[in-house]
């Protein structure tokens, strides 16, 4: 079961490292970004295998279960709704950020209502399904994209295009102290670990093997999303690009490929991860927001619904409805902000959990 | 039933999909290849080679439609096009910008080409190249053994078909970041139309965001190999009071800073190279080897001592020691302004090494 565990862990990894957080950082490439990523590696790793360690105390319980044994309902429902809304939107910015891409770099004149409505609708539906599912696709998509991605990357770290002198001149700026922003951006990068807090129901045996290949996963894929931006696009204007890492996939080529264009196979990849995700986090915030229901299912007529599917509907809306409005600098900016505030709700989370899983250990011997 | 329905609305989705925006293949004119220059009457002329779908692709049969048009933008000029002809013009596989030479003289190119960079369906491994005596003539030019509209420039440019020392490549991506960049300058291929057939043996090197120096094609080679590491190039040398040429069929390049104390800063470039024999009016077999090997180094170095120096004076730096300067220092953000001032004084130390490896199948 312990594979299961990576799988999130990586979708979550690769996700993040090719959206929002390459642009964050590399901002802030000469002031403190390199600094926040070391820091992150410590600090993400350390979240990670507390986190881990603490919630293998409670085996086959999840969250909602563990608050309903620990806090007065009053305490515990409005925690579970914002923890809820929190995943959703972490699900719901790469959706918007997705269909932005697909609309630049795929099909200019598509529609994006439609393409939203599609996306939106797509990822309702694979939401409402039971994590059990959720947890096998994930695997399935893992298995058929990571070697597209381990080749792409292949190809970038060797292209003869690639150059070192700009990585060795962002060694300079090593020791800088980073802003909270990176800070916060770096660190989302090991997040993925943090859906185990509804997933642990799934895993009956609670202990996961080989958690020291956390840190050393992370040190490679996050250094690699910024190192390889920089020795192709240039260290002094590697941020000019917003899509940092579609054009980073740009400028390499199969000359004998079926598709000369390597960016074409790396959005092929990335759709699937995408979809993955948002399916991941949706899901993960519906039951959130579910369990804090008496009922678990609503009858309509002879179907019982399960009660996470209104909510998966009601993110759907949401994202939806706020796709059409949003900006590319509005969505840049949200999401800058929205960090900060999942870091600190983040800690939390890890906080009351390891506490929990102490009181627990101390109570019951 | 509510599967059936689901099942129904889904197909009925895909009534909508004529609103995702597709234009047949027929509706669609592929830009192959475009050329910008100086206008007369506006900042810019800008030509675009369009490829006519046929189906027959034999030699000299390739069909292109070449427009122009003059306006303040670029943008505004293929807006304008765009209403000159009875299809979509499509950007999505333009290979080749042709700048032309005036323009890339007279205009900042790091603004100048902004529509480039920032336009999403052009692909950032496109090529450019300047186009002497302007880009329209290159867009003109019409080789008889061209297949596929264009395809003899990009062949050409992108090493797959002919792969010639004195063709310099840069890619869009390339351009940008050098010609945004600190410490290293862009550099471009110089093509050249000669009755039916397009001449790439110069090249064309920046200093900053302008055009500064053009090259001979015997430093255009050196450039070559001391930027992209070329290593199909050939030595020209006088072995007892004849020409003698050899192939170099391995290259290696490296350099490093070296700061001695008062005294200005130096760079040691090393040089190595193997070396066949290919062509030689007197029979070097019996020849001393060691003393044929010190007159390819000999070559090699003079002529990189030569290209260095020329582009030092002009201030140019397509090879990028003011970043590799960058890299080596660890002074943060002075590094460059300092740089400025060093590069003027740099002495240059080339050490070559030959490896004379044979002299073909005859003596």
């Amino acid at each position: 079961m312990s594979r299961y565990f990576f799988y999130i862990y990586l979708t979550c990894m690769f996700i993040n490292t090719i959206f929002f957080i390459p642009r964050l950082l590399l901002e802030e490439r000469f002031s403190g970004a390199i600094m926040a990523m070391m820091i992150a590696v410590v600090l993400g790793s350390a979240y990670a295998i507390l986190f881990m360690k603490a919630i293998a105390k409670f085996p086959g319980q999840n969250i909602a279960d563990i608050f309903e044994r620990m806090l007065p309902r009053a305490i515990r429902v409005p925690q579970l709704v914002f923890f809820g809304i929190m995943w959703a939107i972490s699900g719901s910015i790469v959706l918007i950020a997705f269909a932005t891409i697909a609309i630049r770099f795929l099909n200019p004149e598509a529609s994006l209502t439609i393409l939203l409505f599609c996306f939106c609708g797509i990822c309702c539906w694979s939401s409402a399904h039971e994590p059990k599912s959720i947890l096998f696709v994930t695997e399935i998509v893992m298995w058929l994209n990571v070697p597209v991605i381990a080749y792409i990357m292949y190809k970038s770290i060797t292209s003869n295009w690639f150059v070192w002198d700009a990585i060795r001149i962002l060694s300079d700026y090593t020791l800088k102290l980073p802003s909270w922003k990176a800070l916060a951006a770096a660190t989302y990068t090991f997040t993925g670990y943090i859906n185990m807090a509804v997933y642990n129901r799934e895993f009956k045996p609670a202990k996961i093997r080989m958690l020291w290949l956390v840190p050393i996963i992370g040190i490679v894929v996050l250094f690699t999303s910024i190192i390889v931006p920089v020795g192709l696009l240039g260290v002094d204007h590697v941020d000019d690009y917003i899509y940092t890492w579609i054009t980073s996939a740009d400028t390499l080529h199969m000359q004998f490929g079926v598709i000369t264009r390597i960016v074409y196979l790396f959005l092929f990849a990335y759709i699937g991860f995408s979809l993955v995700f948002i399916t991941l986090t949706w899901n993960i915030g519906a039951k959130l927001i579910a369990s804090c229901f008496k009922k678990q299912t609503i009858q309509i007529r002879k179907l019982a619904v399960p009660m996470h599917l209104p909510w998966s509907i009601v993110f759907a809306v949401v994202t939806f409805v706020a796709g059409l409005f949003t900006t590319d600098k509005m969505v840049i900016e949200f999401v800058g902000q929205w960090l900060m505030v999942r870091w600190a709700a983040e800690s939390f989370l890890v906080a009351t959990i390891v506490y929990m899983a102490w009181r627990s250990v101390r109570k019951h011997g | 039933m509510v599967k059936a329905m689901l099942g129904w609305i889904a197909v009925l989705l895909l009534l909508t999909q004529s609103a995702c925006g597709f234009k047949d293949i027929d509706n669609r004119f592929f830009v192959i290849v475009v050329g910008i220059d100086e206008g007369k009457s506006h900042p810019y002329k800008i030509s675009l080679m369009l490829a006519i779908p046929s189906p027959k692709t034999e030699p000299g049969v390739a069909k292109s439609v070449i427009i122009n048009k003059e306006a303040d933008t670029i943008a505004e000029a293929v807006r304008l096009m765009k209403s000159s002809v009875d299809k979509e013009l499509d950007f999505g596989h333009t290979n080749v910008f042709v700048i032309g030479k005036s323009f890339a003289m007279h205009q900042d190119l790091s603004e100048t080409l902004d529509w480039i960079y920032r336009r999403r369906d052009i692909q950032q491994i496109s090529m450019l190249a300047a186009g002497v005596p302007d880009a329209e003539s290159i867009l003109n030019t019409k080789p008889k053994s061209q297949r596929i509209p264009g395809n003899d420039l990009i062949l050409a440019l992108s090493g797959s078909g002919t792969e010639s020392p004195y063709i310099l490549r840069e890619y869009l991506f390339d351009f940008y970041r050098r010609i945004r960049g600190n410490g290293i300058d862009a550099y471009l291929p110089i093509i050249q139309p000669e009755e039916d057939n397009l001449i790439i043996n110069r090249g064309l090197v920046m200093k900053g965001p302008r055009a500064s120096l053009e090259l001979t094609p015997e430093e255009t080679a050196c450039l070559n190999q001391l930027v992209r590491g070329f290593r199909r190039f050939i030595v020209k040398a006088k072995v007892e009071d004849q020409y003698v040429t050899f192939s170099v069929s391995k290259l290696r390049t490296r350099y490093r800073f070296a700061f001695p104390p008062s005294a200005p800063p130096e760079v040691h470039l090393y040089v190595a190279v193997e070396a066949d024999l290919e062509d030689s009016p007197v029979s070097l077999y019996h020849h001393n080897w060691s003393k044929l090997e010190q007159v390819i180094a000999g070559q090699i170095q003079s002529e990189y001592t030569d290209l260095l120096i020329k582009l030092q004076e002009k201030g140019s730096d397509p090879v990028g020691f003011g970043l590799h300067y960058r890299a080596v220092m660890h002074q943060g953000r002075v590094e460059y302004q300092n740089w400025k001032q060093l590069y003027p004084e740099l002495k240059f130390h080339v050490h070559a090494t030959a490896r004379f490896k044979s002299t073909g199948i005859i003596e």
